[in-house]
């Protein structure tokens, strides 16, 4: 749990400030579960801290939230193609993902539950970052991915030819 | 953020990269299943349907448990990422998910046989091959014996690597 509370801290997901009955305060909630290996043996106890989505309202608290997904065949494609080409494949993992990507809306949500801070316990924290759970999560994080790697590689693709 | 590494195991593929090209299979993911609905311990079939097999509704037939038979179908609906061998039996199963009768429990589970025996198939995508993109499209003129509708099917070859393929009965 207090790695999970690093996280936080380190993405700089949200601040800390006085309760105001004037916005809703959306619930948060520890998610725990055991990650298996390839035989099924734990490997690792994981809590994840998670908004309560069902408490956002439309236009108030979220907006958008169709996010992209990969479809089957453009996987396909890219390891055929990385075949083709004799490239070899790596694989890479984003720890708590949802954190990185940014919101528009203001939303708070209550402190974690067992974790308050000691000095203001009634206080209310503002996102400055989307939390699991969240409805808009999955796209702001797609947003943040594709600007950064559109940013970075346009020119490399633009140099790339097809064979 | 953190490296994972050669890629070996994406969404439930095994992905194996060789000096002359990469094997996909779903084989863990296929065995998993076929432990769920108690079919590890059967014997196998070397054919994933039989060659008379005719399916109709069958509304005077035992009925079976609709769920049963859904969770079946849906659980290996997503094994087609890597066999479209058994994609177009599975797609005539899929079929008689509103109303399933035990002659219909009886085709899946002849697919569930086959699978247990060729769970270790899957899809080899060769280098050293020139890139070409070629697709092949067949359809058949009213193939379903039940409202006479016609089916299609695709797919889609990357050099000699099989990278999209699709099998559809036509809405009219």
């Amino acid at each position: 749990m207090q790695e999970e509370l690093n996280q936080f801290e380190r993405n700089e997901v949200w601040e800390l400030i006085p309760r105001d009955n004037s916005h809703q305060v959306i619930g948060t909630k520890w998610v725990f579960r055991n990650k298996l290996d390839e035989d099924g043996n734990i490997t690792k106890n994981k809590a994840r801290l998670v908004a309560k989505g069902y408490r956002q309202e439309y236009g108030m608290d979220y907006d958008e939230t169709y996010a992209l997904v990969a479809r089957l065949e453009a996987i396909c494609l890219l390891l055929a193609y990385a075949s083709l080409m004799k490239f070899k494949l790596y694989q890479m993992d984003v720890k708590s993902a949802f954190l990185n990507g940014f919101i528009k809306e203001d939303v708070y949500v209550e402190q974690p539950p067992d974790f308050e801070d000691y000095k203001f316990p009634n206080y209310i924290y503002k996102l400055k970052k989307a939390l699991y759970g969240l409805k808009q999560a999955p796209r702001s994080w797609y947003e943040r991915l594709s600007t950064f790697l559109l940013e970075k590689y346009v020119n490399i693709f633009c140099k790339f030819k097809f064979m | 953020m953190s490296m994972m590494g050669e890629l070996t195991f994406f969404l439930g593929m095994q992905i194996k990269q060789m000096e002359n090209g990469t094997f996909i299979s779903q084989s863990k993911y296929c065995k998993e299943v076929l432990k769920k609905f108690g079919m590890d311990t059967t014997k196998e079939a070397s054919t994933p349907i039989g060659t008379s097999c005719y399916l109709d509704k069958d509304e005077s037939r035992i009925e079976v448990n609709q769920t049963m038979f859904r969770g079946m179908i849906g659980s290996f609906l997503y094994l087609i990422a890597s066999r479209p061998d058994i994609m177009q039996f599975l797609c005539v199963c899929a079929r008689f998910q509103a109303n399933p009768k035990e002659s219909h429990l009886t085709v899946v589970k002849r697919i569930l046989k086959y699978l247990k025996g060729t769970a270790c198939f899957g899809l080899w995508y060769p280098s050293r091959v020139s890139p070409s993109l070629i697709g092949y499209f067949d359809v058949d003129y009213g193939g379903c014996k039940i409202d006479r509708k016609s089916s299609s099917g695709t797919c889609h070859l990357l050099g000699c690597s099989l990278v999209s393929w699709h099998s559809k009965k036509k809405l009219v």
